[in-house]
């Protein structure tokens, strides 16, 4: 069986990037069988944020992911969010989710 | 005299190799050969009756398989190309007073000749056994370097197995381990730290969620991924367990981290999905 999350890694989501985006990056963390892997995009080239808005839409809309927003505050919470934000920071997208 | 059964054949009295001897002789008309083996110093102790000739007691086997032997070793080291044998006086226990080489010697003979009870006893064994034994007399050396290469082959060829397997074994225990590691990183950047603190010493964390409907529920996210998420009531013991996972091999900690976020983020949605057993009344 194929680990979860490896079409992600030939698309350039990587499981060794940092933890967090510095400042003027978009990242989005997807929950996969190698722990979470990672993408960032430059938040200031729309040419990478159109980028970062495929991948999003093509797991959320596509694959039904769950995304959530994270806090900025520090809080440790955060917020789902259905569509593409590239103000957002780190997003955190998890598979679909079912009852056991 | 009581009937023996399959079932109950025991180890009662064991014939020993030494109790049997064979005596070989071959004779020739010109066109064909007689091989005869008479088979001498042999009494073995028959403890049991067979139940219509058919099955055969522990013992009876095992002589069985000490004649098969003997005989499969008198009839190879002659070295004649006869295909059958009489076995004279005849087997001591049985009927058979004559068999083929083909049946001693080769794979399915016993099983075709012999029944369930032989069968079950070991008889297959010994036959195997024969034939592995005696099958090399009539090697060539040709014959037996090639075996002795072909061998030495399949014993590299499981080696090397061994290895590639044992390095697999490795290689996912690394990446099992590191993606452990990774999902429990990402779990405590998302805790705060009373949070993370629960969950280094009791292996859950509470969680706090502001219910839609304005009240305030207490949750407790346990380690695991099924059936590990409680609703606990005033007296902090759980009231309902609810079951709601990635429906993918995710490592534990990214199952609670995504069981926290929708939770917290989502509470309708999350009780939707869960599957939810009550513990005790509210």
């Amino acid at each position: 069986m194929e680990t979860l999350g490896t079409d992600l890694t030939k698309q350039g989501f990587s499981p060794d990037l940092a933890d967090e985006p510095e400042l003027g990056q978009i990242m989005i963390s997807v929950l996969s069988g190698y722990g979470d892997i990672k993408k960032v995009w430059n938040a200031a080239n729309q040419d990478e944020v159109e980028d970062a808005r495929r991948s999003f839409d093509h797991l959320v809309k596509q694959k039904k992911y769950l995304a959530f927003r994270v806090s900025a505050s520090g809080d440790k919470t955060s917020e789902q969010i259905r569509e593409f934000d590239p103000t957002a920071g780190k997003m955190i997208l998890i598979p679909p989710v079912a009852g056991g | 005299m009581p009937t023996a059964a399959v079932q109950q054949l025991v180890p009662d009295a064991s014939p020993t190799p030494t109790d049997l001897d064979c005596e070989v002789e071959v004779t020739s008309d010109g066109t064909s050969e007689t091989v005869t083996i008479r088979l001498t110093g042999s009494d073995i102790p028959v403890v049991s009756a067979s139940t219509g000739g058919e099955v055969y007691t522990w013992a009876q086997t095992q002589a069985m398989k000490i004649y098969q032997d003997r005989v499969a070793r008198a009839w190879l080291s002659t070295g004649t190309s006869a295909t059958t044998i009489d076995l004279s006086p005849s087997w001591k226990i049985g009927s058979f007073t004559s068999a083929s080489k083909d049946w001693l010697l080769s794979d399915d003979g016993c099983t075709s000749a012999a029944n369930a009870a032989w069968y079950s006893t070991g008889w297959q064994d010994c036959d195997h056994a024969v034939m592995r034994k005696y099958g090399r007399v009539r090697e060539t050396p040709e014959q037996a370097v090639e075996r002795a290469a072909k061998e030495e082959l399949a014993r590299q060829a499981q080696k090397l197995a061994r290895q590639a397997q044992a390095i697999e074994d490795a290689k996912v225990k690394v990446f099992t381990d590191t993606a452990k590691a990774r999902a429990r990183r990402l779990l405590f950047s998302m805790l705060n730290p009373d949070q993370q603190k629960e969950l280094d010493e009791k292996n859950h964390f509470h969680l706090t969620v502001h219910s839609r409907d304005g009240s305030i529920k207490v949750y407790r996210i346990e380690h695991g991924y099924q059936g590990n998420v409680k609703l606990l009531g005033v007296d902090g013991q759980p009231v309902r367990r609810y079951c709601i996972h990635a429906d993918y091999r995710l490592p534990y900690e990214d199952q609670m981290l995504a069981q926290k976020m929708l939770l917290e983020a989502n509470e309708p949605e999350f009780l939707r999905i869960a599957n939810m057993t009550q513990l005790r009344a509210a």
